[in-house]
């Protein structure tokens, strides 16, 4: 798994994350996202283009990252699922609980 | 019938699931089963390695192999006596802020298999999980 800080769009940070988000790689990203909240991120966008499998211990890291970012009045929109990993988010009822776009620009359309 | 064992430690996790990935994929299977098939083993998994063996260490060990054309991972550890299948699963409903997690990885291995069977058998736990070659929604 590879993330990779994109920059502001819009006040709204934009990480990329490419391969697989399992309980090996998971930690990983939650360490990521909690470092930029702890900086003052209440705005983060995470592009979900370049991965290709999630498990529960990547849900767990998203959701996690997620409830971190509400408690400071910030939200994380999550975008750009393939089919397999939305797939798991709709099965774990994950996608009714997260924003979930169809792109960056998409997601910053609504914001 | 393929075989891989190895001790149920978290840094095994990629060698495990790459044998699972690549049996299936031998099997003709399609791509994305291939990656559903790896997610329920992780699921088992990575249960085994955290709850298995709490004070000692111990080994895990797949087999694969095609009954018909249906592929078959049997999964085995000499752990604690646990039936994964049996344990509850997540809340779908609860919101964000309440939502509990610990049952999804078992509700994502009940999504992903067409059938589970779990039996203790000779002091070991053995759970075989069986895929049809299309998840069933």
């Amino acid at each position: 798994m590879k993330i990779h800080h994109m920059g502001q769009k819009k006040n709204h940070i934009v990480v990329t994350v490419e391969g697989r988000m399992d309980a090996v790689s998971a930690p990983e990203f939650e360490k990521f996202l909690s470092a930029l909240i702890d900086e003052g991120a209440l705005k983060v966008i995470v592009d979900f283009e370049g991965l290709d499998y999630i498990s529960s211990a990547g849900l767990r890291s998203v959701l996690i990252s997620a409830k971190k970012i509400q408690s400071k009045n910030g939200e994380i929109l999550i975008v750009s699922l393939h089919d397999t990993v939305k797939e798991i988010f709709e099965i774990s009822g994950f996608s009714t609980i997260i924003p979930i776009h169809a792109s960056v620009d998409a997601a910053l359309e609504t914001a | 019938m393929a075989k891989i064992g190895l001790p149920a430690e978290m840094e095994n996790l990629e060698e495990l699931l790459d044998f699972v990935d690549n049996e299936a994929e031998k099997a003709g299977f399609p791509a994305r089963r291939v990656s559903e098939i790896r997610l329920a083993a992780e699921e088992v998994l990575v249960n085994i390695f955290c709850y298995a063996y709490p004070e000692t260490d111990g080994d895990v060990s797949i087999s694969c192999f095609m009954k018909e054309d249906f592929f078959v991972l049997e999964i085995l550890d000499g752990g604690t006596p646990f039936n994964i299948m049996a344990a509850p699963g997540p809340d779908l409903s609860s919101c964000l802020s309440e939502r509990y997690v610990g049952g999804l990885g078992i509700h994502l291995i009940r999504e992903m298999a067409t059938e589970t069977r779990y039996v203790r058998d000779k002091g070991q736990n053995r759970l075989t999980l069986v895929f049809g070659k299309y998840r069933q929604e």
